[in-house]
This record gives structure tokens, C-alpha cells and sequence, in this order.
């Protein structure tokens, strides 16, 4: 798990959408609970269809969307910070990033760019 | 405005009512692109349109028309042979009548506006109830109607829906305006009476989305705070990011959620960042029952 100054740890994984099964904890820690129901609800969460139809309801105020798909999902508690981020060269995987105690927004986001980046590259 | 309104209350709290104006919303909704007219529902009442746009409505049965609207508004009640001198003045020189009480200085434009839109909630709701289907539409093919004094068929549903609770509404609304950002637009709904489906009480004014698209859109989010039972039930703020520039930023506060949607990513972030600033000083919490979808 990676800990920041702060004390706040944030945890990556990869995840199967088909399955919602965590396939690996980027950083070898044991998996946490909550990144197991995260993962449990990556594919309903990323579910746009069958309604409404986003494209034409983005089209309303002026914006042509091309994709139905969503990319990304950020979730917060008081508490904690969740995203759920698609990888665009495996359909059939996500990235999720789970925070354990306080932890910064924009420190999960850089920590799960920062991974994807990785998993590019690998 | 806090005259009574009977066929509202009635639509407000029974969803077959509810689904009833819905499908009177949807009739204004399937004209024609840029029809202006009126739409007629047999002998029991008329919807005035410009460009799917409601800009008068009356019913038969109304209990509560615009004069009595005025008249009862218990912040600033007007007398009732002031409006009606106004009116005969206005049909006499042809002036329109939102004009000419402006003019008057009787009623503000944002106070005419809040009264008309309780008026043609009224008569949509009265419509609901009648179960009337739209008979004849005929054309103007003169003029358009003052787009001041026009509502789009969502906010119309909200002024329905909100009769269940005007409190509730009333601070949904506000919340809306406090957190206004260009690029977005965005609603706020409850659960209905039966749990199940949402309902809409307060929208950003000039909301463009047709109802059938904002019910599904809160079923939607909806769905995705039910669905964070399996990770954190005290999840209050969600955003979704499509692969464009678009996307969907969800809140809640007490049992009454949001969904702003966002024409651009600086709308999205703005909008995330501002959010999850209130969420950290308890500003958007959730303290309602969790529901899980049948």
C-alpha cells in the first residue's frame, strides 16, 4: 500500500470487469475489503446502457459525445476516496484506486495516473 | 408561493398521477421541432408551446388560476381588482399580460415568473388528472411567446413534484444555484412515495433535458449510490467521465440527491473539486436508509 506524508494510504489494484475479482494488488499488499467490493461494483458502475441516451442527452447542451462508454468514476465519503478508471487498451480491465483513511483527491487521481502510465508501458 | 394547489398535491404524491403529467410533458415534447401553437386535450383544457416550450396552460376543473396565484401570495399579495384592471388594460391594447403586469409594477419579473409557473404546473397536473389525451394541435403562425415567461417540460415536472414537500424543494433549489457552473445543469429528486422511482423537485432554470430523459438519468444515479452498499454506504459524491469532454457529477445531501450534468471537463472538475470541498467540512452528507434495487 503506498502511505503518504499525511498517513493515508491508497491502494491499486487491478480488476476483472467480467468477474469483479481483484486480480492484483499494485503494491503486493493484501487485498483490503472495501477494494473487494469495489471491484465487486466496477462494472455496474461503469454501466452507461441502455438508458438514457447519453449521447443525445449530452447533445442538449451542446456537446457531440462520440463514446457511450465511461471512462472514469471517482467516488468520496467523508472519509475516503474511490475511482474506478477504464483501460483503454483492455477492455476487459480496470484500474481502482481505494483510499484507507483521509486521504487527498488529487493524490489518487496522480497515483492512478501514474499506474496506468506504468501498466502502458509494461 | 404557498397557495394551495390541489391537483399538484394530488399528482405529488400518487405516481400513476405523477406518470399521468408525464406523459402530458411528453406530448409538448414529441411536437414537431420549433412548433409554436396550442395543443389542445379535448374540451378539458389547452397547452400554449413555442419550441417545446410551455408557455401558458389552462384546464377545465383548475381550482387556483393565475389571478388567485397572485392575489394569495403571502409575500407580496396583490389586490385582486388591481390585477383585473390590468388585465382588461392589457386585452384592450392588445399588450401581453405578463408585460403589462411588469409594467405595472404590481409583480417583479422573477415573481410573475414563479407565479406562472404554478399556474401551468396547476393546469398540467389538472390535465393528469382528467387523463386526456392531446387532440388537435393547431399552428400560430404569427408570433413566439416572451421566453421569459416560457418552462421547459422539466421544470414544469419539478413544479408538480415539489408539492409533496416545498421545504424540500425549496432547499434543492437553493443548493442548485449555490453550486451553478457554466457548462452544467443540473436537477435534484427524491425517491417517490413508493420508493422506487425518482422524483424531481428542483431543476436549474431553463433546463433543457425532456422528463423521460431526467427520470432515467436520476434512475441512473440512483442505481450507482445503491450499488456503494458494497464498498461504502456513506459514499455522497460521485463523477463519471465519459471518453470526451462530457460527464455526470452526482451528490447527496440528507435524502435528496443531485446530478449535474457537464458539457465540458473544466464544468466537471469545477464542479468535483467544489463539491468535495463541502463533503470534507460536512457540507454534503449522506444520512438517509440505503436502498438495494429490486
Amino acid at each position: 500500500m503506498s502511505v503518504s506524508a499525511s498517513g493515508a494510504g491508497i491502494q491499486y489494484a487491478l480488476v476483472c470487469l467480467d468477474t469483479g475479482a481483484v486480480l492484483e494488488v499494485l503494491d503486493d499488499d493484501p487485498s483490503d475489503p472495501r477494494t473487494d467490493g469495489l471491484a465487486a461494483a466496477s462494472s455496474e458502475l461503469l454501466r452507461s446502457a441502455p438508458s438514457p441516451d447519453w449521447s443525445l442527452l449530452f447533445a442538449r447542451l451542446g456537446s457531440h459525445e462520440m463514446s457511450d462508454a465511461i471512462r472514469e468514476v471517482i467516488l468520496m465519503s467523508p472519509e475516503n476516496v474511490y475511482i474506478v478508471e477504464r483501460l483503454s487498451d483492455r477492455p476487459d480491465l480496470v484500474l481502482v484506486a481505494v483510499s484507507v483513511g483521509v486521504a487527498n483527491l488529487g493524490e489518487a487521481l496522480s497515483g492512478i495516473r501514474t499506474r496506468l502510465a506504468r501498466l502502458r508501458a509494461a | 408561493m404557498t397557495a394551495d394547489s390541489r391537483f399538484c398535491s394530488s399528482a405529488a404524491s400518487d405516481p400513476t398521477l405523477l406518470a399521468s403529467a408525464v406523459e402530458v410533458l411528453e406530448s409538448v415534447e414529441g411536437l414537431p421541432t420549433g412548433s409554436t401553437g396550442a395543443l389542445r386535450f379535448e374540451d378539458e383544457g389547452v397547452v400554449l408551446v413555442d419550441g417545446a416550450r410551455v408557455c401558458w396552460a389552462i384546464a377545465r376543473n383548475m381550482r387556483e388560476r393565475l389571478t388567485d396565484i397572485l392575489c394569495k401570495d403571502p409575500r407580496r399579495p396583490i389586490a385582486r381588482a388591481d390585477v383585473e384592471h390590468v388585465f382588461r388594460r392589457a386585452k384592450e391594447s392588445g399588450t401581453p399580460l405578463g408585460e403589462s403586469l411588469v409594467a405595472s409594477g404590481l409583480i417583479s419579473v422573477a415573481g410573475l415568473r414563479a407565479a406562472l409557473l404554478q399556474h401551468n404546473a396547476e393546469a398540467i397536473a389538472c390535465l393528469a388528472h382528467a387523463r386526456k389525451r392531446p387532440t388537435q394541435f393547431s399552428s400560430h403562425a404569427g408570433g413566439r411567446y416572451d421566453p421569459r415567461f416560457s418552462f421547459s417540460t422539466t421544470e414544469l415536472l419539478a413544479a408538480i413534484s415539489r408539492a409533496s414537500n416545498p421545504g424540500r424543494a425549496a432547499k434543492a433549489g437553493q443548493c442548485l444555484e449555490e453550486v451553478g457552473v457554466e457548462d452544467a445543469v443540473g436537477v435534484a429528486f427524491v425517491r417517490d412515495v413508493d420508493g422506487a422511482s425518482p422524483a424531481v423537485i428542483a431543476v436549474d432554470g431553463g433546463c433543457p433535458l425532456r422528463v423521460g430523459e431526467t427520470l432515467e438519468m436520476c434512475g441512473w444515479v440512483n442505481g450507482l449510490f445503491d450499488v456503494t452498499v458494497l464498498f461504502d454506504s456513506r459514499t455522497a459524491l460521485i463523477s463519471a467521465c465519459w471518453h470526451g469532454t462530457t460527464g455526470v457529477v452526482a451528490w447527496r445531501i440528507g435524502d435528496v440527491s443531485y446530478a449535474a450534468i457537464c458539457s465540458s471537463r473544466p464544468a466537471s472538475a469545477l464542479l468535483l473539486n467544489q463539491l468535495a470541498s463541502r463533503l470534507h467540512m460536512g457540507g454534503v452528507r449522506y444520512s438517509g436508509t440505503m436502498r438495494t434495487r429490486s
